[in-house]
Order: C-alpha cells, then sequence, then structure tokens
C-alpha cells in the first residue's frame, strides 16, 4: 500500500468515526432535526445505536401477579386459579444460579405483561387501591376497550393466552370445554417509608382483565 | 493549527495498535461468553428460536425471510450449529475480520429472532462485535499468525484499530452516564428509594439476604446514591490515570452486586469484560506473564 493511500484511508477512517460519535450524540439528545431524520431514513440505525439505557428505571414498586381462572360451564361456582408469575419468580429463586431456563420464560411472560400494562396505561393513571371497586372496573373497562384493536396489544395478549395454555396443562388443570379468565393485579411492594412496620398489608390491585372465554378463543 | 492537530493524532494512532493485547483476549472472551451462553440456553432452544414458541414474532427483518417465521424456526437448529462453529473460528482467530463480520451477522439475527429476551448485556455485547470487526484484536491467541504485513497497511490496521477500541470504551461510558441521567431524572431514584425497590422484586431476589438488607433504610440510601454517584462519574473520571484502578474496582464490585443480589448473570459479565480497555498493553502482558509463570 503507498504512503499516499494509506494517508486518505486514515483521514476518511477519522473522519467516518467522528461522524458516527456526532450521529451518536444527536441520537441520544432529546428531540431534535438530525434525530428526526436519522429516525425516519434509518430506523434500523436509530434502532441500534439511539436505543435507550435505563437499568431499573423506573423502578418497579409492584410485585405483578397473573392469574389465570378455569371455569367449568357445568359447575361456574367452583372455578379453578392459578397464579403464574410468582411461582416463575419462585422457581428463578430456587434453581439459581443455573436457572437460565427459568430466567429465559420470566423475561418472556413478564414482557408480555409489561406489554399488556404499557399499552394500557400509557399517559393513563391506573387504578389505585383507595378508588371504589365499582368505578374500578368501568375505568378499567374502558381503558382496556380502547386498545382492542391494538396490534402490539394483541400480540401480547395472545402470547400470555399462549404461556397459559401450557401453565395450565403443566398444573394438570383440565381445560377441555371450560372458560378461562386472565387476570393482572399488581401487589404493592411495602412503600418505603413503611420499612420496619410489619403491620403493613400488601393488598393486591386489579390492572387488567379479560373476558370470560374458551380458551381456544 | 487544526489541521496540524489532526495530523498529530492520526500519526499517534497509526504509530501501534495500543490495545492489541486486550482486545485479542476480549475476542476470545465475548466468543467464549456467547458459547456458555448457547450451552446454558440449549435446553431452552426450542423455547426461544423453534416451533414450540409461545411468543408471537414481532416485525423484524426475519419475517421478510423466504417462508417467514414458521420456516425459520422449523429450521433454526440449522443456523445454530453454523454459528457455534462460527464462534469457535472467532476463538482461535480464524477468518480474522470475515468471521467477526459474520458472527455479528448470526448474533443480530438471532436476537432479532426472539426479541422479548434481550437485555442490556445482549445489547452492549452485539456493539462489542461490531466494533470488533474494525478492530485488529488478531495479534495474540490465534491459530495462525500473520508473518508479514506491508507497513503501510499495518499503519491503517493500527488506526482503525485504536478507534475501534476507542469506541467501545466510549459505548460503556455512555450507556453507564445515559443510565445515570435516567436515574436522577426519576423520584424513586431520586429520594434514595430505588434500590429498595429493586432488591425487595420478587423476580431479582437474588439470595436469601435481600430481604434482610433492604430493613436497613442507610443501606438501601447509600447504595442508591452510590449507583447513581458511579454511573455519572465513571465516564468522566476513567480516563485519569490516578483514579482508573479504583474505579474499575468499584465497577467489579458493582456489577457482582448485580449479579449475586439480583440475579442478572450475563449482562454483568459483559460489562466487566469490556473494563480491561482501560489498562494499557503493557499492564495486561504482565499479568499473563506472571499468570503464565505460575
Amino acid at each position: 500500500m503507498k504512503h499516499y493511500y494509506s494517508n486518505l484511508l486514515s483521514y476518511i477512517g477519522m473522519g467516518v468515526f467522528c461522524c458516527f460519535w456526532v450521529s451518536i450524540i444527536f441520537l441520544i439528545l432529546p428531540s431534535n432535526y438530525p434525530k428526526e431524520v436519522l429516525a425516519t431514513n434509518a430506523p434500523r440505525y436509530t434502532n441500534m445505536f439511539g436505543g435507550s439505557w435505563k437499568f431499573f428505571t423506573p423502578p418497579y414498586t409492584y410485585n405483578m401477579r397473573l392469574y389465570v381462572i378455569v371455569k367449568d360451564t357445568n359447575a361456574p361456582a367452583k372455578p379453578d386459579t392459578l397464579e403464574v408469575l410468582k411461582q416463575i419468580a419462585l422457581q428463578k429463586q430456587q434453581n439459581a444460579p443455573l436457572n437460565q431456563h427459568e430466567t429465559i420464560v420470566d423475561y418472556l411472560v413478564n414482557n408480555n405483561v409489561s406489554g399488556i400494562l404499557n399499552a394500557i396505561w400509557t399517559n393513563k393513571k391506573m387504578p389505585a387501591e383507595d378508588m371504589p371497586e365499582t368505578l374500578d372496573a368501568v375505568y378499567m373497562a374502558r381503558a382496556i376497550a380502547a386498545v382492542d384493536t391494538n396490534h402490539t396489544y394483541l400480540l401480547h395478549l395472545d402470547n400470555l393466552k399462549n404461556y397459559c395454555k401450557i401453565a395450565l396443562t403443566e398444573n394438570k388443570i383440565d381445560i377441555s370445554g371450560k372458560e378461562i379468565k386472565m387476570q393482572i393485579k399488581g401487589r404493592k411492594i411495602r412503600p418505603f417509608k413503611e420499612i420496619g412496620n410489619p403491620r403493613f398489608l400488601q393488598k393486591e390491585t386489579l390492572v387488567f382483565e379479560t373476558t370470560i372465554k374458551p380458551l381456544n378463543l | 493549527m487544526i489541521p496540524q492537530k489532526i495530523k498529530y493524532y492520526k500519526n499517534w494512532l497509526q504509530q501501534e495498535n495500543y490495545k492489541s493485547f486486550y482486545l485479542s483476549l476480549l475476542r476470545v472472551a465475548i466468543s467464549l461468553w456467547l458459547l456458555k451462553e448457547v450451552c446454558f440456553n440449549w435446553s431452552s432452544m426450542d423455547i426461544l428460536y423453534g416451533e414450540s414458541v409461545y411468543v408471537m414474532p414481532k416485525n423484524t427483518i426475519i419475517n421478510r425471510l423466504p417462508g417467514g417465521v414458521s420456516f425459520v424456526r422449523e429450521y433454526f437448529m440449522w443456523f445454530i450449529i453454523p454459528y457455534i462453529a462460527i464462534i469457535l473460528l472467532n476463538i482461535l482467530g480464524i477468518g480474522r475480520w470475515f468471521t467477526a463480520l459474520l458472527l455479528f451477522s448470526m448474533v443480530y439475527v438471532l436476537q432479532q429472532m426472539n426479541m422479548y429476551f434481550l437485555n442490556g448485556g445482549d445489547k452492549l455485547a452485539k456493539l462489542i462485535l461490531l466494533y470488533l470487526i474494525f478492530a485488529n484484536s488478531y495479534e495474540y491467541f490465534v491459530l495462525f499468525k500473520q508473518k508479514y504485513i506491508d507497513p503501510e497497511k499495518k499503519k491503517f490496521l493500527n488506526l482503525v484499530s485504536n478507534l475501534a477500541a476507542f469506541s467501545i470504551m466510549l459505548q460503556l461510558c455512555l450507556s453507564y452516564f445515559l443510565s445515570g441521567l435516567g436515574k436522577i431524572n426519576n423520584p424513586v431514584w431520586w429520594q434514595g428509594e430505588a434500590t429498595y425497590y429493586a432488591l425487595s422484586m420478587e423476580r431479582f431476589l437474588g439470595t436469601p439476604l435481600n430481604k434482610y438488607i433492604v430493613e436497613y433504610k442507610w443501606i438501601n440510601i447509600l447504595s442508591n446514591y452510590a449507583v447513581i454517584a458511579f454511573e455519572l462519574l465513571f465516564p468522566f473520571l476513567v480516563w485519569i490515570k490516578k483514579i482508573r484502578k479504583p474505579l474499575l474496582v468499584a465497577g467489579l464490585l458493582f456489577h457482582l452486586c448485580i449479579y449475586v443480589f439480583l440475579m442478572i448473570y450475563g449482562f454483568q459479565i459483559v460489562f466487566i469484560l469490556t473494563y480491561g480497555l482501560f489498562l494499557p498493553n503493557t499492564t495486561w502482558k504482565k499479568i499473563f506473564s506472571r499468570v503464565y509463570r505460575m
């Protein structure tokens, strides 16, 4: 390689390096024109380099619960109820540090639970513990109806239904000819101010539920 | 003045591959980490990439492949086997830059196949692999050493390699800084309560000790602000020689704590692996000669 070409390529290399990092700076800054141009013309580039790095921000203040309620149409008063998320968390704890399988299931299921909640509650206030139950139900039904045709929401819902089928089978709950309902509840972690208070009661708040339907629907 | 400065930096970057030893080590280490991930995920491969997966595919590049997702999922093992072979080739330095490019592409495709299972560690690993395509990480730990390189070509390779190493270091600093910035804008972190909630999450209850640790307010507050301070200051202080080593040790402890107490494993290893780039070649050579003598 001739000296001239080596120099030329070196300058080009340095130029590319500078342009690349300047573009990254624009991508991480709050909304600006170059960022919009990049997002429109190179979405893959934006996704790859401009994604956020938010470890535990905001931190979760709830432990989520996913209940699957299975009702026999012939005996509706005696439904079977299965809680999924705590079971996964317990299995993950028990098998640590060799819990790769449990970690995979945990990420897959929890990311779909978060996906559903984000689809419904982004820009809306989640039902609070102190809201009267009847008001909660109406408020929630409206919020769920608002995303009923949203593709992302439906995708997450299908994923959860698929997992619930597996979980019910694993727990030997007969699902043939039965109807199911899914409920997501938030179990509030004892607030920081309540550290040392043994009488604090951890309540569960309903934040999402499906209507009762046959499992294949 | 500015052209002279640019020329000075160009000459300095061409002079030597300043991180040659650790770049080689990083190539081997990150490949071994990928191999470990494959081994540990082996029993769950079908859930992640196969037909028995219960997650519906998101709209990614894989959906546009001939035959669509179902085809890719049916024959995912035909992809995993060459992937393992490419990792092994990368460890041995066979195929060099071409293998590095192929490995990055394969990791990218695999990550697209199941985007629900990705975390910050996977993201950083993908970026490291991308930067390693441009780095000359083949001066050590290779099966076949390159005997002769044209001096002018060598200069250019040194420059690109140094910029690639610098990019990995900048990427680490950027991820910490953005994470720290996000934290100071969040009221829970700002009030010193966030590590309490993180340690109380059932999903991340790494040890039975977590329940006792969170009972001490001062530990929660101290660890909360220590995390923010570390993430915000690391990107600036790590470039100062005197503070570098204690800072890297602090980072090591920080990631070790997340590893043990929050059960987030692969993530921490990838972050720690990049730390080595902040130490000079001479230090790494000394460490390895000592280890070799032992």
